[in-house]
């Protein structure tokens, strides 16, 4: 999916319109053994379908919140939780435990080598469904799926430890996508990965979005991140300080930390603005400056 | 820029016990002062390369040679010059700070390398509250660095380096880990050290600090050096990069599509284009 195939629909702006898929209320969270919560009143809303991008500096976070969203807290790390966090609609509370939330959600981690232990690609993709006592008909049927999507199936044969790293993180998104959850949450999967790799993930996060799963992700890349993103959450030290669409999170008082997350062609049409140039509107990415230009110079040219 | 060698790399070519060649008669010669970045996708022979530069790794064919020129000790070539005699001259930084860090306090990780150099006492005790200062970790000396951050280790590592004051700086991956703030701050580090006549050499993926901090570019594919220059020369080889998935900054690519090449930051892409159009009043 590119920025321009973005759906319009912003029905997720409104959270009175429908119960949100994932939803945290008042919540904070405090490691044990921390002096001070690494989480504060957290409230943040999730639409069925919506591409969530979070950004901010390392610590702000960022990885506690994903883990607090998916039951690995309290489910597996310890701590002390006040306020809610929802699952469709039901308090993680009352979830009987982690095997009872990973059929609607699935964290992927930074590194692939954390996530991937099966010998070949095969086994990696039909590992979760075999778990789940999935018919064998079923799991190949879903196995050539995943991997028709995510473009691997020339490496199913292969030994997971020759892949690249990024057709290794490639393989965990397309096996999570292989067991169908309802929300996928990913933590940095593009940070160790060279400028193809990055693409390579991008894209199967595009691809789960385009199948209708909601896809929260936080990501340093924030170029890539806006062309997929339908808004933007910035962290800053345990809270959430900015949330909204894309392009309202970038343009607003920004501290000097962050303004480092605006893409360069962005804070161009910001600059080119401030300078007095009659920029339309803000471009988010190459395309778009090429086309701010390009109007800018019709209109220098015809008046 | 003072015309002194600090680096000489000739004809190198390094072929691991494996049969992979990730250096074909490479040559290269780096002068003092320079700030210069590696750039070439996973696996082009960048860290191989860089690991020629201490000795890390030595040339496997006959006439391939490293050389490394210093202010007190005449010219050392990595054949027949132990590791550790090059570390007052040449430090390399390891991309993974694990790799490296193996003290259980940051002032000692500091103090062993200085240490190690014979600076002891009261000079140690400065260059390692300097330095410290000068990477963001003022405070943290009797800290552990493994319950630091991946950010904090990174700079900690460099800080390392930095406090046994190399002629010459090599820096794997500086920003790896870091936010984006944080990249930005240690390029702002190394920009400093270069500024006072050191050499820093980064490997990196990010093109945009590349763009911005770089004096030098070197491109690498497939073991070889494919281009090589100022930045505005090499970012603007459109068609030799290529070859390599090199992603291009940000506002170079817009440079490019709209017939500006060779742009390099966002200040220098709205000067172009207020130049272009004007500017008038109304807007939004």
């Amino acid at each position: 999916m590119t920025l321009e195939q973005a759906p319009s629909s912003t029905a997720w702006l409104d959270p009175d319109t429908v119960e949100p898929i994932l939803r945290a209320e008042n919540f904070s969270f405090t490691y044990d053994a921390a002096r001070a919560p690494v989480l504060v009143d957290i409230d943040l809303s999730v639409q069925r379908g919506e591409f969530l991008g979070i950004v901010g500096p390392t610590g702000a976070g960022k990885s506690t919140l994903l883990q607090c969203l998916c039951g690995v807290i309290p489910f597996y790390t310890p701590g002390t939780r006040t306020g809610a966090v929802f699952i469709k609609g039901r308090d993680l509370a009352d979830y009987r435990g982690l095997a009872d939330i990973t059929n609607t959600v699935s964290l992927v981690l930074q590194d692939p080598e954390c996530q991937l232990f099966n010998l070949h690609v095969r086994d990696e993709l039909a590992w979760g469904l075999e778990n789940r006592g999935v018919a064998v008909p079923e799991i190949l049927a879903a196995m050539q799926h995943a991997a028709d999507a995510f473009g691997i199936g020339h490496l199913l044969d292969r030994n997971t430890s020759t892949l690249s790293g990024g057709e290794k993180q490639r393989v965990v998104v397309a096996s999570v996508f292989a067991l169908r959850p309802e929300i996928v949450l990913l933590d940095e999967p593009t940070s160790e990965l060279d400028p193809v790799g990055t693409q390579m993930v991008f894209e199967a996060a595009g691809l789960l979005a385009a199948e209708g799963i909601t896809v929260v992700m936080v990501e340093h890349k924030v170029e890539e991140l806006v062309r997929y993103a339908h808004r933007l959450a910035v962290m800053e030290a345990g809270r959430i300080t900015a949330l909204g669409p894309v392009r309202d999170v970038l343009r607003g008082d920004m501290t000097a930390r962050l303004t480092a997350y605006r893409p360069h062609v962005f804070q161009m049409g910001l600059d080119l603005r401030a300078r007095g140039v009659a920029v339309d509107a803000v471009p988010l990415s190459i395309e778009e400056a090429v086309g701010m230009y390009r109007r800018l110079q019709s209109v220098a040219i015809h008046g | 820029m003072d015309s002194a060698l600090a680096v000489e790399v000739h004809n190198v070519t390094h072929v691991y016990p494996d049969g992979t060649r990730a250096l074909h008669r490479v040559s290269l010669t780096i002068n003092r002062g320079e700030f210069l970045a590696l750039i070439g996708q996973n696996g082009s022979g960048k860290t191989t390369l860089a690991k020629h530069l201490n000795g890390m790794l030595k040339p496997t064919n006959r006439d391939g040679a490293v050389r490394v020129w210093t202010t007190d000790k005449g010219v050392l070539d990595t054949r027949t010059t132990p590791l550790h005699r090059f570390a007052a001259h040449l430090m390399y930084v390891f991309q993974n700070p694990d790799r490296q860090i193996f003290n259980d306090g940051v002032a000692a990780e500091l103090g062993y390398g200085l240490d190690n150099i014979g600076v002891i006492g009261v000079e140690a005790a400065r260059r390692i509250d300097e330095t410290l200062d000068q990477v963001g970790l003022r405070g943290l000396q009797q800290h552990n660095p493994f319950r630091m951050s991946r950010g904090q280790r990174q700079r900690l590592s460099i800080a390392a380096a930095i406090a046994m004051r190399p002629a010459v700086l090599v820096v794997d991956e500086p920003t790896t880990g870091q936010d984006r703030a944080e990249g930005r701050h240690i390029l702002e580090v190394l920009r400093r050290y270069n500024a006072r006549g050191n050499t820093v050499i980064i490997i990196s993926h990010d093109m945009a600090l590349v763009a911005q901090f770089a004096t030098r570019v070197v491109a690498m594919y497939e073991g070889e050096v494919l281009a090589d220059g100022d930045p505005r020369s090499v970012f603007g080889s459109v068609e030799t990069l290529r070859l390599t998935n090199i992603t291009l900054p940000q506002v170079t690519l817009f440079g490019l599509e709209v017939g500006f090449p060779s742009l390099l930051t966002v200040s220098e892409a709205v000067e172009r284009v207020v130049a272009e159009v004007g500017i008038r009043s109304g807007g939004e």
